[in-house]
């Protein structure tokens, strides 16, 4: 059973690697010709993928490799790891503290189908694509995940509502950019993404945009809650979401978002490993119902010269403090095609806290961003980490290129 | 054999003609909407940009550029936002990305955009002016001032 299993996930492995590889390639070939591949007068198809290389200087050599580093580990072990959830845990501490030791990294390749079934009917399609031992849910045995497929109807001009899976929009970067890596600023995410943003929400989503000068919008959104998974209303509605906001001038934009749910059987739930660390077990009362409120904030302006994204994200529950994220980046245009850029991303979560390992982790970047074409980007960056929110703390430093292709 | 000074002379204008501005032709707005729609429009530039997607009755905007390398799409950028031809096609990347808005469609010829928009009601292009244009079922849609 378990020689299947490997078998199994090794041409998993092989084929997803496959497909990334080819269609990066793809990508650099014909994204000269075009902007979307045609399928049919309303439907197009873009695929995004991107690849990452990675050097460092970690001083935390406490640790040992085998635990760390993916690339010496075989897909037995990854089979073993699926098998023993403390095993999946440390996978996700080192992915969610951003402390990846791969020297290659393949991303995502992502297939995104846009389509217009009427002049107010649209669907739209969000499928990825990631050899497993890449991917930051590691806990996920899934090489094919869908993150996104709505329906929207656009009710009149400024109206509509969306069903199905969606980003939740609770910051700027959930709602523009979440698996588009060509758009991102940096090379990674928040840190605040690996725990406390809710990525997806199976929902209902009543939206509301461009009223007035400001162009003021508004978003309530009904949802399955993160415990829910890919079951939708599972457990009724459980998630709420209101998200407002305005732009002060054509190209800036202010939201504040607030979320809240509730985590089912908080220490059953699988995601909860994805939050908890080691020495988390035992810390929350077993079967407790984890209800949390996060409240968001986000600025973006973008100017000829200069870009700015500022992502605040605060969450707290009855049981413990207010744990706290702030990502910032600032950008200057110093030609059409090339961005440098300065990163600081700081995570803080108090020494009470029963769902989340306390400490601080504190993430600083000087890179730049080479957008050669419209849809090839190259960063670089040197990178400062400094995480205490793991049982050996450690400082290291490095470099990461990214090269992001959609077709 | 010539003299000095007409030789000047011609090199001189050869020069001028060589400097000179080349004469653009002048920038149309076509749609396939009514009238209705039309005198509704506040600001063209919104279209351009994706800041508006649908029209006054909640139908979609399907927007239609030329070639993306073509200069025409560099005029219409030039005019409507401050931005490059090249960034204003990463910027509907993104506005596409997000679900937000249909992503423009692009024709590397006058013709095939004109039959997109005579095919595809909602529709909205920008191109060259030319007078062998057939434009049959098509409106001109003004382009004031404060539109560029």
């Amino acid at each position: 059973m378990k020689q299947d299993l490997f078998s199994k996930l090794s041409l998993h492995y092989a084929t997803s690697s496959s497909l990334v590889l080819t269609s990066l390639l793809c990508g650099l070939l014909v994204t000269p010709k075009t902007m979307a591949l045609e399928l049919g007068a309303n439907w197009t198809l873009n695929i995004f993928t991107d690849i990452q290389l990675n050097w460092q200087d970690d001083d935390h050599d406490e640790m040992s490799m085998a635990d760390h580093d993916h690339d010496e580990m075989s897909m037995a072990d990854h089979d073993h790891m699926d098998d023993d959830p403390m095993g999946d845990m440390h996978m996700e501490d080192s992915h969610t503290m951003h402390h990846n030791v791969n020297d290659f990294e393949l991303g995502e390749t992502v297939l995104f189908v846009q389509g217009q079934a009427t002049d107010r009917l649209s669907f739209l399609g969000d499928f990825n694509i990631q050899p497993k031992k890449y991917r930051d849910d590691h806990h996920s045995t899934k090489v094919f995940q869908v993150a996104r497929l709505q329906a929207k109807y656009q009710v009149s001009n400024h109206h509509s509502i969306l069903v199905g899976k969606m980003h939740t929009p609770v910051n700027y970067w959930n709602d523009n950019f979440h698996h588009g890596t060509i758009f991102y600023p940096t090379i990674s995410r928040p840190l605040a993404f690996e725990e406390f943003v809710p990525h997806h929400e199976i929902a209902v989503r009543w939206a509301g945009e461009n009223f007035g000068q400001k162009r003021w919008f508004y978003d309530v959104i009904l949802g399955s809650g993160q415990s829910a998974e890919n079951d939708p209303f599972t457990n009724g509605i459980r998630a709420f979401a209101l998200i407002g906001g305005f732009h002060p001038s054509q190209r800036s934009q202010i939201r504040l978002a607030y979320y809240e749910d509730t985590i089912l059987n908080h220490e059953d739930d699988p995601n909860h490993t994805n939050h908890a660390m080691d020495g988390m077990d035992g810390m929350a009362e077993e079967g407790l119902h984890y209800k949390y409120d996060t409240y968001a904030a986000s600025f973006h302006h973008e100017s000829d010269k200069f870009r700015v994204l500022t992502e605040i994200f605060l969450t707290d529950s009855d049981e413990d403090g207010l744990k706290k994220t702030w990502y910032q980046y600032l950008g200057w245009k110093a030609k059409p095609w090339v961005t440098p850029y300065l990163q600081g991303d700081w995570v803080s979560v108090p020494s009470d806290d029963p769902h989340s390992q306390p400490g601080h982790n504190r993430f600083y970047v000087i890179g730049a961003d080479f957008s050669i074409h419209p849809q090839i980007s190259i960063k670089a960056e040197f990178f400062k980490q400094d995480n205490d929110r793991v049982d050996e703390p450690y400082e290291r430093n490095g470099l990461q290129v990214k090269l992001s292709v959609v077709l | 054999m010539r003299s000095t000074p007409i030789r000047v002379l011609t090199g001189f204008m050869i020069v001028l003609v060589m400097i000179a501005p080349t004469a653009r032709a002048e920038l149309i707005c076509l749609g396939n909407i009514s009238q209705d729609l039309i005198s509704n429009i506040d600001d063209l530039g919104q279209i351009v940009t994706g800041e508006q997607t649908s029209w006054a009755n909640g139908s979609t905007i399907r927007l239609a550029l030329p070639g993306k390398s073509s200069p025409q799409l560099e005029g219409i950028s030039a005019r409507f936002t401050t931005s490059t031809g090249k960034e204003l096609q990463r910027h509907w990347l993104r506005l596409a990305f997000t679900g937000r808005a249909a992503p423009p469609k692009f024709f590397d010829s006058n013709e095939a955009l004109l039959n997109y928009l005579r095919k595809t009601p909602g529709s909205v292009g920008f191109l060259e002016a030319d007078e062998s244009f057939n434009l049959d079922g098509l409106t001109q849609i003004q382009i004031r001032q404060e539109n560029g």
